[in-house]
């Protein structure tokens, strides 16, 4: 079944980009050894940390571990996980994590995210950043959109594509 | 810049800050008195129109004291609810409201959720990654108090293992919380349901034993009392969630058909990271759904987060009238010593000293006034503290932070600026028309 919905879904981007959206306009969905890469977004910011978001499944048939993400410039994000300590909310920086085969994981705020610090430039409402993302299967750059400084999700999470 | 303030340790940014707002008194303070001894001055004012001088110490101390207090007061009840839910590293429960659950499973609230069957807990329990996979049982009590059902291991994790007495080990024992009034070996026959509605006839003949007593947690399960899940489905004429030739065995593995069924099961990793993959896991469309207590607290602390907002406005609006009201009663009470002053400038003291002298007499009240209000605020927030920690069992602790002191600094530092405007029509008056008055 989720294999199923998640062909569906890839199937759906083409129909959905003739149906109103932008042809430029950057991919929502990206694959890696079998790991799909859903809606990776992040909040816009002056100034760093930034926290990607995104939403993984495992379609293949070996685990992949998600180890980081980093810049063309080298800059270095790292796994993180938000958490209540001391009565104080923060991060922590965690090893990589696996998802397993027919798995999926969900960086979101408030739980999961790959943190950068020590960005140079903006990140600005609306546009797009290139990220690699870094696996056990191996680095795929992908299309980060950058959503309103308050955002909680991808502006296009709950679409069929 | 940023980049060098951001890597300062958060004391140095505090006392910078505090050091910043602190500055334009300063400087005032060191351009009017330098060279001059007014203090001798000061002091006989202070004690010639004590009375007046105290009223408005008071005033001052009550309306920095307020928004202190209710500052200092919602973020302890932030910090003493983020520290009663730290033990509750994931709940899984069926689909429904994530507040209401948290509401339910971590702070004990009355509530009504759907439960989750047999194979689903038994999927959570035998994960690798799960450690203690916690059923509970609400929904009984025992003298206001609720009589939780769960594990024995859940009891030894949420106590850290400081349990005096000893843990239960079969249906018909219980361990009560610090809270709890009862010893141990003390029995208690538990009331179906809770508060006015509750039944305390229901369970008759049923006898629970106290063997053991958590230690203080500071959260809502201090006024607690945990049993076997087992005893709270036996009681409830359910069956146990064990086959019959298992005998009086308590505690998981559960047989998957003969579990009753539990509202919410309290998950814990030995591995920090394996908790948000558990949370991917166990979220399932029409199936199960799982949250982080922490996250459903960020999310409501968001919204405190406006409510404190407003507070902060309403404190600044309060600190604004009260030196509306501080500036208008400098003018009244130089008015009163407007002889005084005049006789200083008729015997040649230079300008300075006389706006020394003014201004320096203001500063006196508004510090004591100002330091006053700390001591007040943190009175109000200890107040405010027993009471809530009362009503609530959530362990919440008054303290003044920082950002209580800058609020107070900010108010004394403006303050001291705007002392500036008697000081200076003081100089603007006649002095022969003061003196014949």
């Amino acid at each position: 079944m989720k294999h199923l919905l998640a062909a569906l879904l890839m199937m759906a981007t083409p129909v959905l980009a003739e149906d109103g959206h932008d042809h430029d306009a950057p991919a929502h969905a990206f694959e890696i050894g079998g790991l799909d890469i859903l809606h990776p977004w992040t909040n816009a910011t002056d100034h760093g940390p930034a926290l990607l978001f995104m939403e993984l499944h495992n379609e293949g048939s070996a685990p992949v571990e998600i180890l980081g993400a980093r810049l063309d410039s080298g800059v270095e994000g790292q796994l993180v996980g938000f958490r209540m300590k001391g009565g104080e909310m923060g991060f922590e920086t965690l090893p990589p994590i696996p998802v397993a085969p027919d798995r999926q994981l969900a960086l979101a705020p408030d739980g999961l995210a790959i943190r950068f610090d020590g960005l140079q430039v903006a990140l600005e409402e609306g546009h797009h950043w290139q990220v690699i993302l870094m696996t056990s299967a191996g680095e795929l750059e992908i299309d980060v959109m950058i959503e309103a400084d308050d955002a909680r999700q991808h502006s296009h999470a709950g679409h069929s594509h | 810049m940023r980049e060098i303030w951001d890597g300062l340790p958060v004391l140095a940014q505090d006392l910078m800050s505090a050091g910043a707002l602190l500055l334009p008194l300063l400087v005032v303070g060191g351009v009017l008195l330098r060279g001059f001894r007014p203090w001798s001055l000061i002091r006989a004012l202070m004690w010639r129109f004590r009375w007046a001088n105290l009223l408005f110490v008071l005033l001052i101390a009550v309306s920095t004291g307020m928004g202190i207090g209710l500052i200092a007061q919602e973020r302890g009840l932030r910090t003493g609810s983020a520290q009663a839910a730290e033990k509750f590293d994931l709940v899984v429960m069926a689909p429904g409201s994530e507040l209401t659950m948290m509401l339910a499973a971590v702070f004990l609230q009355p509530s009504a959720v759907p439960l989750l069957d047999g194979a689903a807990y038994d999927r959570i329990a035998n994960h690798p990654q799960v450690q203690i996979a916690a059923p509970v049982a609400f929904g009984d009590s025992h003298d206001g108090a609720p009589v939780v059902g769960t594990i024995a291991d859940f009891v030894t994790y949420l106590s850290d293992g400081e349990i005096e007495g000893r843990i239960f080990t079969r249906s018909g024992e219980a361990v009560a919380g610090a809270a709890i009034d009862l010893q141990i070996g003390d029995r208690f026959t538990p009331a179906h349901g809770r508060g006015g509605g509750a039944d305390a006839e229901a369970h008759d003949g049923v006898q629970i034993e106290i063997v053991g007593r958590m230690a203080r947690s500071g959260s809502p399960w201090d006024r607690a009392i945990l049993i076997p899940i087992e005893t709270v489905w036996e009681v409830h004429g359910l069956a146990n969630g064990h086959p019959f030739e298992e005998g009086d065995r308590i505690g998981p593995p559960f047989a998957p058909d003969l579990f009753p069924g539990t509202p919410a099961v309290i998950v814990h990793a030995d591995e920090l990271w394996a908790n948000y993959a558990l949370r991917s896991e166990f979220t399932e469309a029409g199936e199960t759904m799982a949250f982080f207590p922490g996250t459903v607290l960020a999310d409501l602390y968001r919204v405190m987060g406006d409510v404190r907002q407003a507070m902060s406005v309403m404190s600044v609006v309060t600190q604004v009238l009260v030196a509306a009201s501080v500036l208008l009663g400098l003018f009244i009470l130089t008015r009163l010593f407007q002889r005084q002053l005049a006789m200083l400038r008729a015997l040649g003291a230079p300008r300075r000293f006389v706006m020394a002298v003014v201004w320096g007499y203001g500063v006196s009240l508004l510090l004591a006034g100002t330091v006053l209000g700390l001591a007040f605020g943190y009175a109000a927030a200890l107040v405010l503290s027993r009471i809530v920690t009362e009503r609530t069992d959530i362990l919440v602790t008054a303290s003044i932070s920082w950002a209580e002191v800058t609020l107070a600094l900010g108010f004394l530092s403006a303050m001291s600026l705007l002392s500036l405007v008697p000081a200076l029509v003081v100089l603007t008056r006649p002095v022969v028309e003061n003196l014949r008055q």
